[in-house]
């Protein structure tokens, strides 16, 4: 049972519980990043590992991993975002 | 059509399917970005709102989706060798399975919401919560459709002896994982962000 | 082995009304023109929480111009019609000899055809008397808006039939890349919210909004050049098929 997937999915459920557990029990102004951030590393551990996009052809994995780096950025900028200021 | 024998190799997926899959990956990206931009103006309501939400359902949900996702791609893996059909079935109607329990916990949420005196019209962060979980619940709905027909393709497949439909299982395993990979990115979105 | 059971050949006469079916499906592009831009249906869109007054004052700043537009988006709107049945014929390739999702994509085409004429009729008729009570002006501009915006099935399952024909295709080489079928599929899925905009006021899910007009729009525009441009490939190789 020690096959990468068995592995991710292990890391996924654990990261999801620690995202939870963050938010629950610490206080501060960067949990908010932090969730997402884990997020985005989540997603992308689904996109390479269950995907089997790490294993594909360069442009696709390059396709993959752009989309995971802008839209990570465009969704913690916003999250930043404030009208007010 | 039976595939390689190697379970090493990744399955052929067909090009066609990183359309759909990215194409659906940048629209929901400019969903999360509106959400979170509509809530930059209001902050304070969209905390309020988002504190009548059950946070353990939302885990609970992220937790079996991605059950369902080591279902698909342990199934998929085990397709790559004609042995290996006999195992895949039961992982793909586990992934099903999943499915089911998914929208048993989405409407037990739902219901609660709408006891409650909350629907889509109550604010606008529970006009977001309801219509992104609502489009990724009927994207749900289409990939256990795709799940179910790989399952019937696969059963009859073992049943002949033929080959599986390999854009069937290629189309199916990837939109499934993407419906896995959007919750993981809605979840925190909906649920955690303060 | 060919599933081409018993389609005839295409010969230079039916190839060049089937080019010009298809090539005439560019005057689809009015109904943008004409009522988005100059009829400015689109430049913005109002909101659906506009009041009364301010859609009055729309229509009669509309004027002439906005008539005019509304007249060549009507009369641009069946120029759908040839093109689908023309993919209509292709499908019937990709589907062998009884084909459905061929039959339902042309009833599809008719009935988008038809509902985006009635949505404009009501654009039209509230530009007809622009000084009537506000109040039965915003009355024509919501029945338009929600004509056009939230029958989303007709879209949605005339997208997914073609999906589906070109994904069912066994022939080797395909009549249409299945990419274009993956493409129909996604732009299926994407049409699909329109109905949100029942339900909202302002906001994305709104009719002038992000998610219920501009992606599903754009989609839209996307997947008909996508269709054009294979189709007129696709023609291009049965025309050489025929010759050689």
């Amino acid at each position: 049972m020690t096959h990468p997937f068995f592995l991710t999915w292990i890391t996924l459920t654990l990261a999801t519980l620690l995202s939870w557990w963050l938010d629950i029990s610490v206080n501060g102004a960067w949990i908010g990043t932090a969730v997402l951030l884990i997020a985005f590393f989540k997603a992308r551990l689904v996109l390479m590992i269950f995907m089997e996009v790490r294993h594909a052809p360069a442009a696709l994995r390059w396709c993959c991993e752009a989309w995971v780096i802008v839209a990570c950025t465009a969704v913690v900028g916003t999250y930043w975002y404030s009208p007010i200021s | 059509m039976t595939g390689t024998v190697s379970e090493t190799a990744p399955f052929p997926v067909e090009d066609g399917v990183w359309v759909v899959v990215l194409g659906e990956l940048c629209v929901f990206t400019l969903f999360f970005t509106t959400f979170l931009y509509y809530r930059a103006f209001s902050p304070e309501l969209f905390e309020q709102s988002r504190a009548l939400l059950r946070q353990d359902l939302g885990a609970l949900n992220t937790i079996i989706l991605l059950t369902s996702s080591w279902c698909v791609a342990t199934a998929v893996r085990a397709l790559r060798s004609v042995d290996g059909r006999q195992r895949a079935l039961p992982l793909l109607l586990g992934a099903l399975s999943c499915g089911v329990a998914f929208i048993i916990v989405k409407i037990f949420e739902y219901g609660g919401a709408i006891h409650a005196g909350i629907n889509v019209l109550t604010d606008e962060f529970f006009m977001f919560y309801f219509m992104l979980t609502g489009i990724h619940l009927l994207h749900l709905l289409v990939g256990m459709g795709l799940l179910a027909a790989t399952s019937v393709n696969l059963r009859r497949a073992i049943a002949s002896g033929s080959g599986v439909s390999e854009p069937l299982v290629g189309f199916s395993s990837c939109f499934w994982h993407m419906l896995d990979l959007v919750w993981i990115i809605l979840f925190p979105l909906l649920y955690l962000l303060r | 082995m060919s599933t081409q059971y018993s389609t005839p050949p295409l010969d230079a006469r039916a190839c060049r009304n089937h080019r010009i079916a298809v090539w005439g499906g560019m005057l689809f592009l009015g109904i943008p023109l004409g009522w988005g831009v100059l009829g400015s249906f689109l430049t913005p869109p109002l909101s659906p929480s506009a009041n009364p007054q301010e859609l009055a004052d729309f229509v009669t700043a509309g004027g002439v111009l906005q008539k005019f537009g509304l007249i060549i988006a009507l009369a641009c709107a069946a120029s759908l019609l040839p093109l689908a049945a023309v993919l209509s014929d292709q499908m019937r390739r990709m589907e062998g000899p009884r084909p459905v999702w061929a039959q339902t994509q042309l009833a599809c085409a008719t009935l988008t055809v038809w509902l985006l004429s009635a949505a404009l009729v009501f654009f039209a008729a509230a530009a007809f008397r622009a000084d009537r009570d506000p109040q039965l002006i915003l009355l024509l501009h919501d029945l338009g808006w929600l004509t056009f915006i939230t029958p989303v099935s007709m879209i949605v399952l005339w997208m997914g039939a073609v999906g589906g024909a070109i994904l069912s295709d066994r022939d080797q080489p395909p009549v249409m890349p299945r990419w274009v079928g993956y493409l129909s599929i996604w732009a299926a899925l994407l049409s699909a919210p329109g109905f949100a905009a029942i339900l909202f006021h302002s906001g994305p899910f709104a009719w002038n909004g992000l998610l219920a007009l501009w992606i599903p729009l754009v989609t839209f525009l996307v997947w008909w050049i996508t269709l054009t441009v294979y189709l007129l490939k696709a023609i291009g190789k049965e025309a050489n098929a025929t010759a050689s």
